[in-house]
C-alpha cells in the first residue's frame, strides 16, 4: 500500500483520469488505452500520442501506474508495446476523484434546484 | 510508410528525454491509428489530430523544462503545418471532385443493374435488357423520360404508359433510404433526403440536374457517397 494521500493528488487533470478509467477495466497498452478512451467518451475524446504519453509519463512518475510485465499470448502482441495496469494509489485516486466528482455533481444539482426559475418570454 | 517518416520526423518537436523515452511508443501508436482509422478522406482528420496534439503535448513538455524559446518554435512550426495540411487536403479533395462519377442501378425484382460514368444510365438499362428483365421498349422510354424532361418536371403514369417509376436516395452508412413512388417521386426522395439533412440543397439540385440532363458528373466529395438508385418494378408491368 502507498503512504500517500489521494485527496492531495485531487483534482486530476481530465487525460490522467481518463486513462485511470481505460486501466480500471484491465491492463492495456497506448493504442488500447486511447481506443477505450474514446469509446466510453462515445467518441468526444481522441487523445493523441502526445498527450497520452505525456500523461502517461506523469502518471509513472506520480505512482498512479506502473509498467505491466503481464502480457496477452506473446504470439498474438507486439513484444514492443508496453503494458500499463494501475497501483493501489491509482485505484484509490480513482475512487477519490469519483467521489469528488459525484459531490461537485450533488452541489450543482441543489444550487440549480434552489435557485429561482427564470421567466423567458 | 511516408507518413510514419514524416511523424517520426516531426518529433524533434519534443525535448531529447521525452522522444528518447517515448518516441518509438507515440510512432506506434501513429501507426496504429494510420493503419485502422486512415481509411479514404480520414487521413485527413487523423493528421490534422496528431498536428494539434503535437504541438499542445510538445508546447507542455518544454514549459515544465520552462524553455521558451523552444516553445515559441513550435507555435510557429505548428501553424505552418496546419496551413500545409489545410493546402494539401484542399487539393486532394478538388481533383477527387473531377474522379467522382454518379452510379445509376436499375432493379427488377431481386436483379439489380448498374452503370457507372458517363454513359451510366443507359449502360444499366442495357444490361437490364440484354438479362431480360425489362424490354427494350421499357427502356427506351425509362431513358428517353429521363432526358427530355426538365428539371422538377413529373414522371407521370400517362407518359407513353409508364406508370409511377420508383427512386431511390442512399448514402453507403445505410442511415438514409428512402422509396418513393409517384408523380414526382425523384424530386420527393431528393426533397426529404435535403431535410434530413442527409445530402445539400445544391447536392439535390446536381443530382436532378444530371439525370434528367444525360450528365453524369458531380461536383461535390460526397457524391462518392451517395448512390441514386432508379427502380423500374412498375416499368413494363
Amino acid at each position: 500500500m502507498t503512504d500517500r494521500n489521494p485527496s492531495e493528488m485531487l483534482p486530476l487533470p481530465v487525460s490522467q483520469l481518463h486513462i485511470l478509467m481505460a486501466l480500471a477495466t484491465g491492463n492495456k497498452h497506448g493504442y488500447a488505452i486511447m481506443k477505450d478512451i474514446h469509446d466510453f467518451t462515445d467518441g468526444a475524446v481522441t487523445m493523441g500520442p502526445g498527450t497520452l504519453y505525456g500523461a502517461v509519463k506523469q502518471m509513472l512518475k506520480s505512482g498512479l501506474i506502473v509498467e505491466s510485465d503481464d502480457r496477452p499470448d506473446p504470439e498474438l502482441d507486439d513484444q514492443r508495446r508496453r503494458y500499463y495496469r494501475l497501483t493501489d494509489l491509482g485505484n484509490l485516486v480513482l475512487d477519490a476523484e469519483v467521489a469528488r466528482m459525484e459531490q461537485l455533481a450533488h452541489s450543482a444539482r441543489t444550487r440549480r434546484a434552489s435557485a429561482p426559475r427564470r421567466q423567458d418570454a | 510508410m511516408l507518413s510514419e517518416r514524416l511523424y517520426r520526423a516531426l518529433l524533434w518537436i519534443y525535448p531529447k528525454e521525452h522522444r528518447r523515452e517515448y518516441g518509438e511508443l507515440m510512432v506506434q501508436l501513429f501507426r496504429d491509428r494510420m493503419r485502422h482509422e486512415a481509411g479514404g478522406f480520414r487521413w485527413i482528420v487523423v493528421w490534422t489530430q496528431m498536428i494539434s496534439d503535437l504541438a499542445v503535448s510538445a508546447f507542455e513538455e518544454h514549459k515544465r523544462r520552462e524553455d521558451m524559446r523552444k516553445r515559441m518554435w513550435i507555435v510557429a512550426a505548428s501553424l505552418v503545418a496546419l496551413m500545409i495540411v489545410a493546402a494539401g487536403a484542399s487539393v486532394v479533395l478538388s481533383q477527387s471532385e473531377d474522379k467522382v462519377k454518379i452510379r445509376v442501378f436499375v432493379q427488377k425484382d431481386s436483379n439489380t443493374f448498374s452503370g457507372e460514368g458517363e454513359n451510366g444510365l443507359s449502360d444499366a438499362l442495357r444490361k437490364a435488357v440484354e438479362e431480360g428483365a425489362i424490354t427494350r421498349e421499357s427502356a427506351d422510354m425509362v431513358a428517353v423520360s429521363l432526358v427530355e424532361l426538365p428539371v422538377g418536371t413529373e414522371l407521370s403514369s400517362s407518359d407513353g404508359g409508364m406508370s409511377s417509376p420508383k427512386f431511390r436516395v442512399w448514402s453507403d452508412s445505410n442511415e438514409f433510404s428512402l422509396d418513393v413512388e409517384g408523380r414526382d417521386g425523384l424530386a420527393e426522395a431528393l426533397r426529404q433526403a435535403v431535410e434530413n439533412g442527409e445530402i445539400s440543397q445544391k447536392m439535390a439540385d446536381e443530382i436532378l440536374t444530371m439525370l434528367l440532363s444525360g450528365e453524369n458528373e458531380i461536383s461535390q466529395k460526397m457524391a462518392d457517397e451517395i448512390l441514386t438508385l432508379l427502380s423500374d418494378e412498375n416499368v413494363g408491368n
